[in-house]
């Protein structure tokens, strides 16, 4: 029997907008009382907005949210719990230097008639953990506990709120296989009990196991509600990165000349200490773009650190021109002819309250000074040239570069970068949080400079910049090259599938 | 009976870097560092004088030199935790504004007397029977009611901080604001409340100098007494126990600077033992290895946003 009480929760008409971007796009939503809803989507799709929306971490700038069949306003994450809804941040919020049990009851409200001291505390918490497998020692510091038994510990600390509406953020992101299996098991046991889980994820083998009911999220909007069984890896795949090749960039003018940046066998560890670049190996040639795709966080970012002297290189190596590249040394891959445009530009590519004609000789002062003491005239005809050619606004050198756009930070980045890229360019999420405008622009600066011959290495989570903008498309997943394809043969729907860690067909 | 006075005066000297301290442990846990405790001395000091020289009353003056304490915290709480400002340089800002506006306010009520205006201080309250024990009787139980206060409070801020919901969320808060945040608490009330409690503490603690001990206003009283309060948070371990044991070191450096220079004895230089405390925050607070520093101690808390 359908009664409108088995809605446990339902988005209406969500738009969120933040400045340059459409978040959310009029994005409804609904999940049942015992139903695992998996929420499939790339990066930015906004899946990660919409879910802060209902958390009451963000304000909607219109739509409604109903728990229960009953339209609820949720201000603060208070409201949230109070409404019976849990969240599982991607980044846990765990107070590391406490113990288990003292996390759980921070904040725990005392008419929840749930203990708030440690013994008695630590008694439910066993209970609950034998009752959903999530046994952990209620009396361990959170800092020595593993990440499956934190992540553990966080949904104990829903539980024990009595949610009946799980939210998870890419919860398997940091888990082993193993820990990943436990997790299900504990999901399908929470189902069974008559409650609701929201599982956001882009990975589509863990839709495949887990989830009742999907709903793909594409570019901030719904791009399709499926229900287990009705549909294929395949189809979600291409509803996930969008039907359509995307418009095509400028085309090649010359065919591709010599290799430039050749890395071989390259393997890099990542902060955690695991390998994040597992033996990879590609060729950049002059004169053309390689474009590497795939999910944030495989290895992609690394492996550009580690191209441009800023991680370590464990094994392999890195030629440009044939001659090996100095490792762990930026300034001196800079000085070989290697620019890096880095993902974040207001950490690694600019001091914000410096001039941009100040930003723009940041790394080259060698140059631009004698005898200790700054060439001003010399600075403010670099600057002024570089404005001009690359379209800076406000055109004046002296503006403090944090009261510039995001796009025109981005283009200062660039520029100098460019300039300093005699043969290489190195651009990570190039176009990042920039409108549709700069973007295109940033965009014609880097297909100029492969026009002129340099070797463009771009690595975007963006599946359609990198297809519209390069020359070879690479899928990187779990740290490897995934596939590689030229873009004339790339097809999509196995590019989603192999960003995905799905094996795609041989291409 | 110079041991008997020394461990009498130590006591006592120790009070107002109990309070002081005490609060700034309760606040320092919550990652604010309230760095004008200096000035919230120094204004409580000239509060509780001017209060109890109006009124005649030193309940009065100590209300007055807590409601000071308060006033310049809610300055200090809403330019760092609201506005989100730095701490240190507000902190400075608000150190030289007291020093300068306790004796203005002064002057204007008092003018310039040829005599220091006194006040009758806090009497000693001696507990029967405890106080007749030799030595230490006099020098633990014959004190006057704000240093039974400020022992007292020690324990208890101990209690609150490790053993109550509170002090969770106190402790929380210095160590992952997003943690308390994610649990529907606001990291600014939070913050706010605990900065405007121990500048409640730090007024009472310069009040102490003013009507508690001396009986008299003078804009340099405090000396630098607020920043040892200050250093105390951190040699203590950012446990009011391990607080109260470093009060009682400086209390006890202070009492021998003082008894020395009445009593005539000549072993060392004045100078040497009025400079002891300053000498001793500096030793102290090289010769700890570890720190429990809060995690997130002096940065403002902004909530994620794209």
């Amino acid at each position: 029997m359908e009664s409108p009480h088995t809605e446990a929760l339902s988005l209406r008409g969500i738009t969120k907008v933040f400045p340059g971007v459409l978040a959310n796009d009029d994005v409804n939503l609904s999940a049942r009382r015992g139903e695992i809803l998996a929420i499939l989507g790339e990066n930015g799709a906004g899946k990660s907005t919409l879910v802060k929306i209902l958390y009451g971490m963000y304000q909607p700038d219109s739509g409604t949210v109903s728990v229960n069949g009953r339209a609820v306003g949720i201000r603060s994450p208070k409201d949230a719990l109070a409404l019976g809804i849990g969240m599982i941040h991607q980044h846990f919020t765990l107070v590391p230097v406490h113990t288990v049990w003292e996390n759980v009851v921070l904040g725990l409200d005392p008419s929840s008639g749930r203990p708030a001291g440690g013994k008695g505390a630590a008694l439910e918490l066993e209970k609950l953990g034998r009752r959903y497998g999530l046994e952990v020692d209620p009396f361990a510091v959170v800092a020595d506990l593993s990440v499956g038994m934190q992540q553990k510990t966080e949904i104990l600390k829903a539980l024990y709120r009595s949610v009946s509406i799980l939210v998870l953020d890419e919860p398997t992101a940091v888990l082993t296989p193993g820990e990943a299996d436990n997790l299900f098991a504990f999901l399908r046991e929470f189902r069974a009990a008559g409650n609701t889980v929201l599982f956001i994820t882009h990975k589509l083998g863990e839709v495949m196991e887990i989830a009742d009911r999907i709903e793909v999220l594409r570019g901030g909007r719904n791009a399709g509600s499926f229900l287990q069984g009705e549909v294929s890896e395949r189809e979600l795949a291409a509803r996930m990165v969008g039907g359509d090749i995307p418009s095509v960039g400028e085309t090649l003018v010359r065919p591709a000349g010599r290799d430039v940046l050749e890395v071989r066998d390259l393997w890099v560890r990542g902060g955690r200490g695991h390998h994040a670049v597992r033996g990879v190996s590609f060729t950049v040639r002059a004169g053309e773009i390689l474009g590497i795709a795939g999910v944030s966080g495989n290895g992609q970012e690394e492996l550009a650190d580690c191209v441009c002297g800023l991680a370590r290189q464990e094994r392999g190596e890195i030629r440009l021109d044939g001659r090996i590249l100095p490792r762990e040394d930026p300034g001196a891959v800079f000085r070989a002819g290697v620019g890096y445009i880095p993902a974040d530009r207001h950490r690694e590519g600019l001091v914000l309250d410096m001039t941009v004609e100040e930003n723009l000789v940041l790394k080259n002062l060698s140059a631009y000074s004698r005898k200790g003491f700054l060439r001003e005239g010399a600075m403010r005809k670099n600057a002024e040239r570089l404005i001009g050619e690359y379209g800076i606004r406000p055109p004046l050198p002296g503006s403090r570069t944090a009261s510039l756009s995001g796009g025109n930070q981005q283009k200062v980045v660039a520029a100098r970068e460019i300039e300093a890229g005699r043969k290489c360019i190195v651009a990570v999420q190039p176009t990042r949080g920039l409108d549709l405008g700069a973007a295109a622009h940033v965009h014609r600066m880097l297909a100029a400079a492969r026009n002129e011959g340099r070797a463009v290495l771009l690595v975007s989570t963006e599946l359609s910049e990198v297809v519209s903008l390069s020359d070879t498309v690479a899928v990187m997943s779990g740290g490897e090259i995934a596939g590689i394809f030229p873009r004339e043969s790339a097809d999509l729907r196995t590019i989603g599938l192999l960003m995905a860690g799905r094996k795609g067909e041989p291409s | 009976m110079i041991l008997e006075g020394l461990l009498a005066r130590a006591v006592q000297m120790s009070t107002p870097l109990l309070l002081g301290a005490l609060g700034e442990v309760m606040v320092e846990r919550t990652g604010v560092m309230n760095m004008a405790i200096e000035g919230i001395f120094l204004l409580g000091a000239w509060a509780g004088f001017t209060g109890a020289y109006i009124t005649g009353s030193l309940s009065a003056g100590f209300l007055c030199a807590m409601a000071a304490g308060v006033v310049v915290g809610v300055l200090y709480g809403w330019i760092t935790v609201f506005l989100k400002q730095h701490q240190i340089v507000t902190g400075v800002a608000l150190n030289i504004l007291a020093a300068g506006i306790g004796i203005f306010f002064y002057r204007v009520l008092f003018g310039v007397p040829l005599l220091p205006l006194t006040v009758e201080p806090l009497r000693p309250l001696a507990v029967p029977f405890l106080s007749a024990i030799p030595v230490l009787g006099p020098a633990l139980f014959r004190q006057n009611i704000l240093t039974y206060l400020a022992w007292g409070a020690m324990p208890l801020g101990w209690w609150v901080l490790f053993r109550t919901r509170a002090g969770l969320v106190l402790r929380s808060t210095g160590a992952n604001p997003e943690a308390v945040d994610a649990a529907g608490i606001s990291v600014e009330r939070v913050r706010f409340g605990a900065v405007l409690a121990a500048s409640a503490l730090s007024g009472l603690a310069g009040a102490f100098y003013s009507i508690g001990y001396l009986g008299l206003f003078s804009n340099d009283m405090i000396g630098g007494r607020g920043w040892i309060a200050f250093a105390l948070c951190f040699l203590g371990n950012w446990n009011p126990l391990g607080a109260l044991l470093g009060a009682v070191v400086f209390g006890i450096a202070d009492a021998a600077a003082i008894t020395l220079q009445t009593s005539g004895i000549r072993m060392v230089p004045n100078e040497f033992l009025i400079a002891l405390p300053y000498i001793l925050t500096i030793a102290a607070t090289l010769a700890r290895k570890r720190f429990n520093v809060p995690a997130s101690l002096g940065t403002a808390y902004t909530k994620e946003e794209k």
